[in-house]
């Protein structure tokens, strides 16, 4: 591989504010580009009073700007480092995933170990080694997830924006590749209780405890509470940054996975109405359409209601009916009865009045009737008038008048 | 139940349910008095026998005991077609049915040889049957016929996409069943 002299920083920036348009062109050639299609680009760029092509090709190998695929003779591809400064100023810098995240979680604890140890055995040479190894760590995980934070923002704008170029199904395979990939296993990893948090932990005490034993020295003391503003920062920024990027793909991720379902279902069924027919479809029950009818009916919904109310309707026993005036129970005069009674009773001096006495609750009716019974001696009595004048006798509501009738006992 | 009883809009409300339309916020007053008394209403139309049934979208319709194939396999399709193009063409499928004023000879239904077979196979074949099975679907409230070539999707829609997913999670249960038997 050729060697190029080394390039100062202000020719460097100089040369690729000239031909910023010409690298951010080549920025999504990750694999590398042919040299046909370069050389395309490097004549378009160069313009009519630019350099010539071949010119430009090696003025970008000489500021380290262009090198060969790896593995390739007949590929390029921007320089490692130039390509990582495009995808900062653009946005679209390389995601971290969980298995980096872990390996730096790992590097701090051994870093703890190392402060811890340092601290026990009072050793200021292992304290400053420590800090010299977890300060770059701190700073890089820091970066990492700031540039996830971006990344992770552009891909979610372009997704939303981008709804030309790529159909539904594409969106959601992207953004679940972003949101399984990136976001859940570092959630796991940053949730409360979780690796990450208990390094961080662990970290400021060991760090507390250093600057206990280290007091007295100035310079190590103020190494001590620099590292312990970069874990406070850092922690601050990574949890931040992990919120901001769920808030930002989660709701994404959610619609996109709703209306692929809602496509790959569309299609699903189509599919299989092609080949089944409807007979796995049962669209006519699942939507349950009522069927309209035709025929009488009841206008009066509110009545009809009202009927349908009553089908709650329990019914009670009736109250039983009562006189209106409230009396006793009509009694009836049996003939044998009155016989027995008669028979006990006689001589009577005035039959209808014993009657009447005997019987208050009987009605006027059977009263005469069993008068009648006992003038016809019809239970072997003899009735007699006697010598006194015409009585009134009150029944019910009936007044009669008659000659009080005596009875002598059966001859 | 009183006030429900006594509200002049009932009868409308009821006819409207019973003849299959679906109610929902687009629909102004008659969706606010069932909104604002939905269980009174769900108790006075179970009384009567019907089942009067709560969409999460806020949709309200009753439920029918005998199934209509016809209309039912029509919308399904229609709404199968459009989902399917809609996904393809990237956009937002649900954002553009309900924004977008569809225009009658611009839907796919009756344009690519794969759909046109598929529309006819529920009794759709041109235009006309298109703008028939719209009439329908506007008397059920599915959809709003803004003329006689322009359509715009209500809210009830909302139904028929579920009929998407409800395939997708059969087909998914399926699998997983298979699964477990082997």
């Amino acid at each position: 591989m050729t060697r190029f002299m080394t390039v100062r920083p202000a020719k460097f920036f100089s040369f690729s504010a000239r031909h910023a348009d010409l690298l951010t062109d080549l920025f999504p050639f990750e694999k590398g580009i042919s040299e046909a299609d370069l050389f395309e680009k490097l004549e378009r760029n160069s313009g009519e009073d630019g350099p010539e092509p071949e010119h430009l090709f090696q003025q970008l190998r000489q500021h380290h700007c262009l090198e060969l695929a790896p593995g390739t003779d007949a590929l390029w591809q921007l320089t490692f480092p130039v390509r990582q400064l495009l995808a900062f100023l653009l946005r679209k810098q390389l995601l971290t995933g969980a298995a980096i995240i872990r390996a730096y979680v790992a590097k701090m604890e051994q870093a703890c170990a190392d402060l811890e140890h340092a601290a026990r055995e009072r050793d200021a040479e292992a304290l400053i080694r420590a800090l010299e190894e977890l300060q770059p760590t701190l700073e890089r995980l820091r970066n990492d997830s700031s540039n996830n934070r971006e990344r992770l923002t552009t891909e979610a704008i372009e997704l939303k924006s981008d709804t030309e170029q790529a159909g539904t199904r594409a969106r959601f395979t992207r953004i679940n590749h972003l949101w399984n990939r990136y976001l859940i296993p570092l959630r796991d990893i940053l949730d409360t209780d979780g690796a990450m948090d208990a390094c961080l932990d662990r970290l400021r005490q060991a760090i507390s405890n250093a600057r206990i034993v280290f007091v007295t020295q100035g310079s190590l003391d103020s190494a001590l509470i620099q590292t312990q503003r970069i874990l406070t920062h850092l922690r601050r920024s990574v949890f931040a940054d992990h919120e901001e990027c769920v808030r930002e793909i989660q709701p994404l991720y959610q619609q996109l996975r709703r209306e692929t379902r809602l496509v790959r279902g569309a299609a699903r069924a189509l599919e299989r109405l092609r080949s089944e027919g409807w007979q796995n479809l049962p669209v006519e029950t699942w939507l349950a359409l009522p069927r309209r009818t035709h025929g009488p009916r009841f206008t009066d919904i509110a009545l009809e209601g009202y009927l349908h109310g009553l089908r709650n309707y329990t019914p009670t026993r009736p109250a039983p009916l009562r006189d209106s005036h409230d009396d006793p129970p009509v009694v009836l005069i049996e003939p044998a009865a009155l016989q027995d009674l008669l028979d006990r009773q006689v001589p009577l001096q005035d039959v209808l009045a014993w009657l009447i006495d005997r019987y208050p609750t009987a009605a006027p009716a059977d009263i005469l009737r069993a008068y009648g019974w006992i003038i016809a001696g019809e239970f072997g009595h003899a009735p007699a008038p006697s010598e006194r004048p015409v009585q009134e006798y009150a029944v019910a509501d009936i007044e009669l008048r008659a000659k009080p009738l005596t009875l002598r006992q059966k001859s | 139940m009183e006030h429900i009883l006594t509200n002049p809009k009932l009868p409308d409300i009821f006819r409207l349910l019973r003849e299959g339309r679906h109610l929902c916020l687009e629909d102004g007053q008659l969706y606010e008095i069932i909104e604002g008394n939905a269980s009174e209403f769900t108790a006075l139309f179970r009384s009567l026998g019907y089942v009067m049934e709560h969409h999460r979208k806020g949709i309200y319709y009753f439920r029918g005991d005998s199934p209509v194939p016809e209309i039912a396999r029509r919308l399904a399709v229609f709404t199968f077609i459009l989902v399917e193009h809609l996904g393809d063409t990237g956009q937002s499928v649900e954002e553009s049915v309900f924004t977008t004023t569809f225009s009658l000879e611009d839907l796919p239904h009756l344009q690519s040889e794969r759909y046109r077979e598929t529309m006819s196979e529920v009794g759709i074949g041109d235009a006309d049957s298109l703008l028939k099975m719209f009439r329908t679907a506007q008397r059920l409230g599915f959809v709003e016929l803004l003329t006689d070539d322009r359509v715009q999707m209500r809210r009830p829609l909302y139904r028929l996409l579920d009929l998407c997913t409800r395939v997708l999670t059969l087909d998914e249960e399926s699998n997983e069943d298979s699964e477990e038997t082997v």
